[in-house]
Formats: structure tokens, C-alpha cells, sequence
């Protein structure tokens, strides 16, 4: 009975360089889509709408508001 | 575990524009679900902007800022 | 008549499908001799005593069945003077589901408190700085504000001081506390009108109609307890408020005739943002709920149609092993 000879290819779990790079593109898609969910329910958050919300070109005015000083209690 | 009957819809300079959606938005699980979130997402400001803009049409010059520019104005009010 | 009753008694029973042995127990167990026609009674033996008891007792019956009589002529509890005369519905700016307020009328409305009804009304529950962008500019509310004199802290001898008013401070009353009031009212105490339209029957309506309904002479008849004035709309009929809203008696800024009906109305609506400053935002973000829960609402109704279409539908069949 001859031993073959095996060697282990670098992996992490069950996780290889060659099934990594054969689901990379759909975990990117799935990157893209989990920042968008992420982007609905931190609409109303001020640090997240002044960093990304109120740059984006048409929709962005949406979240710029400038109400007239006379009209805050402060 | 295979992934099931797979579609395969190739492209054609005539195919059609369902083949073309579900191409890019249904084939792939990642895809619709993006789709979805970025649907809502566009969805929340666009549906606050327009209903903002008749409720404020709608009560047109019973609002404070309709008020508040005929203050200095002096007495050029119409009430009811 | 008894047999009468009797036999409808029993078509009764019989009617609801009873057998006759049932209405057999039904029937009266004492002898039918008591239960004669009435005329006969009438004739029966006779005594002194017994004329006299029946004498008493149709005199008493005779004389109850009077006053109660003479009581229903002269109701005084439950009545529209005890309840207060119901306002008429009138067609406010604000009372359709999406109208916001008037808030020019808000504005003309403060103006009115702030002249006629805070001699005696307090008004607690609202700060000075809710006034801003609702009827007045924040400069305009600081200015205000400043003409009041609130506590300060004490200095560092403990002694008292005072400061002048800010935004964040409560708009002030007549008096230190309610002693102070009553003793100044001949013991009767304004409410504080902060809810005073939530904290009234007619809301709006009752308020303005209250405040123009003042009649120049009380009805013939109406006797007032001292010190008070006769109001249909106030329950009683007797309110320690006298009429104060008088033609011109405020000047408004926005040069609208001030009448007694705008006064009041003016000063109404206010009362009503004072009771209910969330109002318009409520009604803007109903319209959004009630578009965004109903479409979820059909597209539910939809889905659930549509997942259960193929089980509603199906139709299973049972074939006998034949044997």
C-alpha cells in the first residue's frame, strides 16, 4: 500500500484561496446590498447623514436643511 | 449539493428587457435583496419630500413660514 | 282574564314546540277563586277597615302620583341649563384630518391672552420657547420673556435674587398660587387654560361659544348666586366669569378687525396649540402612516391570496381500494 503523498493547500477553516476567489464576486454583491440595508435604518442618524447622505448629488438635499435662526428655541 | 435546476438565459442582442431585469436584479439572491434595500432606501426620502410638499400646499399660508413673511410687511392679512 | 292569560300561556309553550304536559306544571298552583274578575272583588264582603284601607291607599296613590307630576313639571337635574347649552360645531381652519392651525391666528391669539385672559388665567404648562417658529420669532419670544421676573439663584450671602425671563422658562400667571387667586375672584378660581380645550366637553367649539355667548340680559327667571353671570353654555347657566371680550378691545399688529367673534376665535385657537402643540406634526406624519400601513396592509392581503390560492383550490379525492 503505497501512502499517496498529500499536501494541505493554505486554507483557513474551510475557507481556500480557490473558493474564495470563486465566491468573491458574490460576496461583494452581497457587501453592496448589506450597506444599503444598513444605509435605510440609519437614515434619520445625524453622523451618518452629514458623512455620506447629504454628499449624494440630487438626493442628498433631502437631508440639508437650513431653517432660519429666528425660528429655533436656542 | 448541486443548486438546483439552474436558468440559463444567454445574452442576445434581442433580449428582452424581462431578461435583461431578471438578469441583474432576480437571478442572483445578492442582487434582489440589494435591489430591495436600495429601493427602500430611495424610497423613505422620496415618499418624506412629497408628501411634505402637499401637506404644505395643502395648508398653504396657515403655516409659520407663510406667516412669518407678512410680519414686517405691516397689515396686508387675510384671515379665513 | 286569567284564563285568558292562561291559554296564552299555553299557545306560548305550545308555540315553542313544548308538549302540554310541560304547561301543566306551569299552571298556578292557588286556588282560582282569589284571582276572580275585578268587579266581583268590588262586591265582595265588605268592613269598615277594609274601606278605610282602600280609602288611604288610593288617597296616597292620588297624592304620590301629584308630585311625582308636579316634580316632572319642574326637573332641575338633567337638564340642558344643568348640562350647559351644547355648542354649535363650527368650521375651525384646523379640523380637517390633514388642516394644520392658523398659525396667523395663533399669533393674534396670544396677543389676546396676553392682553385679556392672563389678568385672571394662568397658563403653566407652556414655556416661552415652544412659542418659537410657531407665532413668534425667537427674538421676538426672548423680548417676552424678559419682561418677567423669575427667581435667580440665591448670592452667596443666600440672599434672594431675581433675573429677568428666558426661553427655557414657563410663561408666568396672575397669582403666586390659588389662595392668591380666589381671594382676588370673590373665591371663584380661573383654570389654568394650558388643556383647557382638551379639558372641556365641545373643545374649541365650547370655548368660543362660551366666550361669545354672553347675553346682554339673563333670561326672565334665572336666579344667579352673587358675583356671577349668566352663561347657556357654561353647565348651570351660572359662571363667576363676567363677559370680556368687547369689540376693539386689542389692537392687532396685522391690522385684522378685532371684533369680539375674531378675538375669540383667535384666542381659541391658540388655547387649542397650547393643549395640542404636537397637532400639525401629528396630522403630517398620519398622512404618512396611514398611506404607508395601508399599502403594506393590501400588499399582505395580496400575498396572502396568492400563497393560498393553490391550497384553497385544490381539491383532494378519496379512491376506494377496491377490493
Amino acid at each position: 500500500m503505497v501512502q499517496p503523498l498529500t499536501k494541505a493547500i493554505p486554507h483557513f477553516g474551510k475557507i481556500t484561496l480557490q473558493n474564495l476567489a470563486y465566491y468573491a464576486p458574490n460576496l461583494a454583491l452581497w457587501g453592496g446590498a448589506s450597506t444599503f440595508g444598513l444605509f435605510i435604518f440609519t437614515e434619520g442618524v445625524p453622523v451618518f447623514q452629514d458623512t455620506f447622505f447629504k454628499p449624494i448629488p440630487v438626493l442628498g438635499q433631502h437631508w440639508i436643511k437650513n431653517p432660519d435662526p429666528q425660528d429655533l428655541p436656542q | 449539493m448541486s443548486k438546483g435546476r439552474k436558468i440559463v438565459l444567454t445574452l442576445t442582442p434581442h433580449q428582452s428587457f424581462y431578461t435583461t431585469l431578471y438578469n441583474t436584479v432576480f437571478k442572483r439572491n445578492s442582487t434582489f435583496v440589494g435591489t430591495i434595500f436600495f429601493a427602500g432606501f430611495l424610497f423613505q426620502p422620496a415618499l418624506d419630500s412629497a408628501l411634505t410638499a402637499w401637506f404644505e400646499n395643502h395648508n398653504k399660508g396657515k403655516l409659520w413660514k407663510d406667516v412669518k413673511l407678512t410680519l414686517n410687511g405691516a397689515a396686508e392679512e387675510d384671515d379665513e | 282574564m286569567f284564563s285568558s292569560f292562561r291559554s296564552a300561556v299555553r299557545s306560548n309553550i305550545l308555540a315553542a314546540g313544548s308538549t302540554w304536559r310541560t304547561c301543566k306544571i306551569l299552571t298556578f298552583p292557588f286556588p282560582q277563586k282569589q284571582f276572580s274578575t275585578s268587579a266581583k272583588a268590588a262586591v265582595g264582603p265588605t268592613s269598615m277597615t277594609q274601606k278605610v284601607i282602600a280609602g288611604g291607599a288610593l288617597a296616597s296613590g292620588l297624592t304620590a302620583s301629584f308630585l311625582l307630576y308636579q316634580d316632572s313639571v319642574f326637573a332641575e337635574a338633567m337638564t340642558a341649563a344643568e348640562h350647559g347649552l351644547h355648542p354649535p360645531a363650527y368650521n375651525w381652519s384646523h379640523n380637517g384630518m390633514f388642516d394644520t392651525f392658523d398659525h396667523a391666528s395663533i399669533r393674534r391669539g396670544y396677543q389676546v391672552y396676553r392682553e385679556v385672559c392672563a389678568a385672571c388665567h394662568s397658563l403653566d404648562r407652556v414655556a416661552w420657547r415652544t412659542l418659537v417658529g410657531v407665532s413668534h420669532t425667537n427674538s421676538e419670544v426672548r423680548e417676552m420673556a424678559e419682561q418677567f421676573e423669575y427667581d435667580d439663584e440665591p448670592d452667596d450671602q443666600g440672599n434672594p435674587r431675581k433675573r429677568a425671563g428666558k426661553l427655557a422658562d414657563y410663561i408666568p400667571g396672575p397669582y403666586a398660587n390659588e389662595q392668591a387667586a380666589r381671594a382676588a375672584n370673590q373665591g371663584a378660581f380661573p383654570p389654568d387654560l394650558s388643556l383647557i380645550v382638551k379639558a372641556r366637553h365641545g373643545a374649541c367649539d365650547y370655548i368660543f361659544a362660551l366666550l361669545t355667548g354672553y347675553p346682554d340680559e339673563p333670561p326672565a327667571g334665572v336666579v344667579l348666586p352673587p358675583g356671577s353671570n349668566y352663561n347657556p353654555y357654561f353647565p348651570g347657566g351660572a359662571i363667576a366669569m363676567g363677559r370680556v371680550l368687547f369689540d376693539d378691545l386689542v389692537e392687532y399688529e396685522d391690522g385684522t378687525p378685532a371684533t369680539t367673534s375674531q378675538m375669540a376665535k383667535d384666542v381659541t385657537t391658540f388655547l387649542n396649540w397650547a393643549s395640542e402643540p404636537d397637532h400639525d406634526e401629528r396630522k403630517q406624519l398620519g398622512l404618512k402612516a396611514i398611506i404607508v400601513l395601508s399599502s403594506l396592509y393590501l400588499i399582505s392581503v395580496y400575498v396572502k391570496k396568492f400563497k393560498w390560492a393553490g391550497i384553497k383550490t385544490r381539491k383532494i379525492r378519496f379512491t376506494p381500494p377496491k377490493n
